[in-house]
């Protein structure tokens, strides 16, 4: 090619390369998005993305295709995420787990700082610490107190190895000295079977499946994890208000895109995000999920990300979990 | 395939079985049993491992003494299972590149041939209609992703 | 007695045509998907989810138990007809429901099998009626010792099933057990067997496995053997349906299968499926014809798929009464549920009777709803088994192909698939038994889990066990159906260490 012709098409392909990122922008989404979940259907946090991809989908006038990826708490999802196409098109949608399962996987298959924009927060919840009605502990500190006098014979459950669930307990257990077995389950449903049944003794478990027995006689809450008291609850004390000044254990879901997607794009999304957890329609459901619709900002949630990994890999680090 | 082949196919396989059996214990010891109060990882796999190597033990002394390779594969039903197994495999391999339009088409095509289907009438409306038919089904009405190869 | 006001209150709300045509969609859909190979009641489900939304909760949930529902209807059809189970649950009935097809009864089989399923249903939902609030509490009681112990008791009990070539089946459950513990543990999230491989991470999937190993191994099978035409019978509607015989000897195994299914759903795990290989194990040692099983029984058949639906009904407990579900198209109800503010648990009854009423009357209407689908069309699918191998395999085979990559869009499985299939296909000419293979694999997991968690929980000392009566009882169980069989053999059955019939067991 001649030189002048050259210059011509290298220019021709910089403005078009530029118009199409101010074009990307304006016309996201331009086909079906494809919605990662790296948790099977059905499961909470799978039922919270299909809601909240059902009504953007409403808003944008465009499908979104839920793929389920489970496996590996969610790693196997966000690896695929960290792997395609950076155009706004391929988003997952995670729970916590994407921020604890580092510090348990060393050897992931992507980055977790690097390959991944975080998006924005779509709900935030917390934990509630149950014990079974059968310890005499009716408070935080008695519980703490009867734990530290008997090291290693108390029995946790949680609803599997690496979840909110099993690092709050650990984390806990750091910071209050006691030492409990861990008893890992497979979900929610047997976790809270065994404690109801008293084969364990205490349990960091999720409000909307805990709360029911709660109410019913078959547990008894200490207090919440989370920086707020909770509606369904609202007698019932923080971690914070007990005595545990700056710990707070949240679980939160969020939306994430592909590192190296355009900003622009990434403020679309967060904006059409944010406004449908908001909506009218979709805030009783979230807040029914024990969730409370939060929405924030691309750069307020990375840097929320960002702190939550670091957390939970030094609390993982600490403890010496690690799976290989 | 002679007769004997497959017989010793047979052997070769309880054979196999034995040797994978002990090859799961020594994997797991790596695992760590751990403890009765805290099982490890590799516990219980050390014990199928095991279990795997004793039963297949004891089917392998059978095999060797009962001679008798009665079960037999003739030449032609070899090449069948050759080529229908091919088919299967090449469609998974050329799938992704094809789309799965394409190529579920010419693999139920070539599974009619296999199987002998006379003339090419027949094979071209049971593939044709049996790939509309998952087109529909899976992807017009059940949203599965399924790939386009490059026609997407 | 109030019950019955409130069951009539239940009938009248659901005569509405929202959920009449809610019900039937659901079940509709359910049936296909159950036919399908791949796709299975939990994405299904899922994926309804959202549309049920506008409709409340009441048809959100006669919906979604319609199609978890119309999966066990439809499962079966494929295992009767080619071999291929539809869903975990359909396994045991591809066993003598494809060996009765193969003799010219699949009509019978099907209709026996539709007619199976509205009993146990009924039982169910009679069960779930009367009984829910009390054995809400019961399911509690079932913890990881007593699981331990009832798998233990279900391996003892299955080892009947390979009683002709017993090391062959032992080795088989073995190696069926291993697999499970391929990838990951959900326990300590420890990786095990996967060298690396992030595709092995994952573990190998169920479906995949079975459907090679019955559905692929059998087209290679009928490949690979020389096809012999038929002549051409002509069909008498007499030949479609069930004789008298096979009717009398149905009713049983009928009434037995519905309600060990229906208890058994009431159990945490892969319920659905423990059930149909109980009910079989079950029904195989209560027969005065074991030998005939693996040939076509009729028991093998209408006992597992009866327990299969029952076994629906009786998952439905947790989740209404304690809100804990145990399996997982239960958990996509429990969501649904919740989307639409009701609450199971406890407080179902205090809250929403009506919720509860209205769906028990939907679930009757629903059951007769399939019944009157299925019926008649058993005439349709039985002809379809007469279809000639070389259309009918090609169709199948791609049906396969694409269904197992749609379930997790995994080549991988497909490739597992394959494998399954031919090794299925020498394992069947080399007489080894199958079903322990597939036994062992569903069961892997929660043997495992149980077993470690007992462990944990009674640090280590297993004598600790005898505190539990459940499991003690169970364990006596055990103990006894073993000691029957060691006396068996020692009291004149020679211990045979291949089979030497033409079993396709």
């Amino acid at each position: 090619m001649s030189s002048p012709l050259k210059f011509a098409a290298f220019g021709a392909a910089v403005c078009l390369a530029a118009a199409s990122a101010i074009c990307n922008a304006q016309a996201w989404p331009s086909k079906p998005i494809r919605m990662l979940v790296g948790f099977p259907p059905g499961g909470p946090t799978d039922v919270v993305a299909r809601l909240v991809s059902e009504k953007v989908a409403g808003q944008v006038n465009e499908r979104f295709v839920i793929d389920n990826r489970p496996g590996a708490a969610g790693n196997i999802a966000a690896e695929i995420l960290a792997k395609s196409n950076p155009d706004g098109h391929t988003l997952l949608y995670s729970s916590n787990a994407i921020a604890l399962s580092p510090g348990l996987y060393p050897k992931l298959g992507y980055d977790p700082i690097k390959d991944i924009a975080p998006i924005t927060e779509i709900g935030a919840g917390c934990l509630i610490v149950v014990v079974h009605p059968s310890l005499p502990t009716t408070s935080v500190k008695e519980f703490i107190d009867y734990a530290k006098a008997r090291p290693g014979q108390l029995n946790y459950a949680s609803s599997g190895a690496g979840t909110s669930t099993h690092l709050a307990v650990v984390l806990f257990s750091q910071r209050t000295g006691i030492q409990a077995q861990h008893v890992p389950y497979k979900g929610t449903a047997p976790s809270l079977v065994d404690m109801i049944a008293g084969r364990t003794q205490f349990l960091f478990g999720a409000v909307n499946t805990a709360v029911p027995h709660v109410r019913e006689g078959r547990l008894r809450a200490l207090a919440v994890t989370g920086a707020k008291r909770i509606q369904s609850l609202p007698d019932l004390r923080t971690l914070e208000e007990s005595g545990m000044p700056g710990f707070v254990v949240t679980t939160w879901q969020g939306l994430f895109a592909p590192a190296g997607t355009p900003a622009a794009v990434l403020a679309k999304i967060n904006a059409e995000f944010a406004k449908a957890v908001h909506s009218p329609e979709l805030k009783p459901r979230l807040e029914q999920q024990d969730m409370e619709p939060t929405g924030p900002g691309v750069a307020k949630f990375t840097g929320m990300y960002l702190a939550e990994l670091q957390k939970w890999t030094k609390v993982a680090r600490d403890a010496g979990l690690k799976a290989e | 395939m002679h007769k004997a082949a497959i017989f010793r196919l047979e052997i070769l396989f309880s054979a196999f079985l034995l040797v994978l059996g002990i090859a799961i214990v020594g994997v797991s010891l790596g695992y760590g049993f751990g403890s009765l109060a805290r099982p490890g990882p590799g516990l219980y796999p050390a014990f199928l491992g095991v279990a795997i190597a004793i039963a297949a033990f004891f089917v392998l002394m059978a095999d060797l003494r009962s001679a008798t390779g009665k079960h037999h594969l003739d030449r032609q039903g070899a090449i069948m299972l050759v080529l229908m197994t091919a088919t299967f495999c090449l469609w998974i391999l050329v799938m992704p590149l094809l789309g799965y339009v394409v190529v579920t088409l010419l693999a139920a095509y070539a599974f009619c041939k296999i199987m002998r289907l006379e003339g090419w009438r027949k094979p071209l409306a049971v593939s044709g209609g049996t790939a509309l038919f998952i087109f529909l089904l899976f992807d017009y009405w059940m949203y599965v992703d399924l790939p386009r190869g490059f026609w997407n | 007695m109030e019950g019955l006001s409130l069951l009539f209150n239940g009938f009248a709300n659901s005569f509405t045509l929202v959920n009449l045509v809610a019900c039937f969609t659901g079940a509709l859909i359910g049936t296909i998907v159950g036919t399908l190979p791949g796709l299975g009641p939990t994405a299904t489900m899922a994926l309804m989810l959202p549309f049920t939304l506008p409709y409340g909760a009441t048809t959100g949930l006669i919906m979604m138990t319609g199609v978890w529902y119309g999966a066990m209807y439809g499962g079966s059809t494929t295992s009767i007809l080619v071999n291929i189970p539809g869903e975990a649950a359909s396994v045991v009935t591809c066993l003598d429901g494809y060996q009765m097809c193969r003799k010219g009864r699949a009509g019978a089989a099907l209709a026996l099998v539709a007619v199976g399923s509205f009993v146990a249903g009924t039982i169910g939902i009679l069960g779930l009626q009367f009984f829910a609030p009390f054995l809400g509490n019961a399911a509690l009681s079932f913890g990881p010792p007593e699981f331990l112990c009832f798998m233990i008791l279900t391996f003892i009990l299955l080892s009947n099933l390979s009683a002709d070539a017993p090391l062959k089946g032992a080795l088989m459950i073995a190696f069926g057990l291993f697999l499970s513990t391929i990838g990951i543990n959900p326990l300590d999230s420890y990786p095990r067997f996967t060298f690396g491989s992030e595709t092995l991470m994952l573990g190998i999937d169920f479906l995949p496995i079975a459907m090679g190993l019955f559905g692929i191994s059998e087209i290679l099978t009928i490949a690979v053997t020389k096809y012999v035409k038929p002549e051409i019978i002509k069909i008498r509607l007499r030949d479609l349906y069930p004789d008298k015989e096979e009717v009398r000897r149905s009713i049983n195994p009928m009434l037995r299968g519905s309600v060990l299914g229906f208890f058994i759903g009431l159990l945490p795990g892969p319920c659905t499926v423990i059930s149909t290989f109980v009910s079989y194990a079950l029904e195989k040692r209560l027969s005065k014809t074991p030998e005939e099983f693996g040939k076509g029984a009729v028991e093998g058949v209408v006992g597992p798929e009866s327990a299969n639906n029952s076994a629906v009904m009786g998952s439905m407990i947790p989740l209404l009464t304690l809100g804990l579900p145990f399996a997982a198209p239960s958990a996509i109800m429990l969501a649904g549920l919740r989307m639409h503010n009701v609450e199971p648990g406890p407080m179902l009854f205090v809250n929403n009777p009506d919720v509860f009423w209205t769906f028990i009357a939907a679930m009757y209407l629903g059951n007769i709803m399939l019944l009157i689908l299925n019926l008649p069309l058993v005439g349709v699918f039985a002809k379809i088994a007469m279809i000639r191998p070389q259309i009918l395999m090609p169709i199948i085979s791609v049906i396969c192909l694409v269904g197992v990559y749609s379930v997790r869009n995994s080549l991988f499985d497909v490739w597992v698939m394959i494998a399954a299939g031919v090794v299925g296909f020498f394992l069947r000419q080399w007489r080894y038994p199958i079903a322990p293979f597939i036994i062992g694999v569903v069961l892997g997991p929660t043997t495992e889990n149980s077993l470690r968690q007992t462990l944990i929980t009674f640090r280590g000392d297993v004598s600790l066990i005898v505190d539990r009566p459940v499991s003690v009882t169970l364990l006596v169980l055990a103990a006894a159906f073993l000691a029957y069989k060691v006396i068996a053999i020692f009291t004149g059955k020679k211990l045979v260490l291949a089979v030497e019939k033409d079993d396709t067991l």
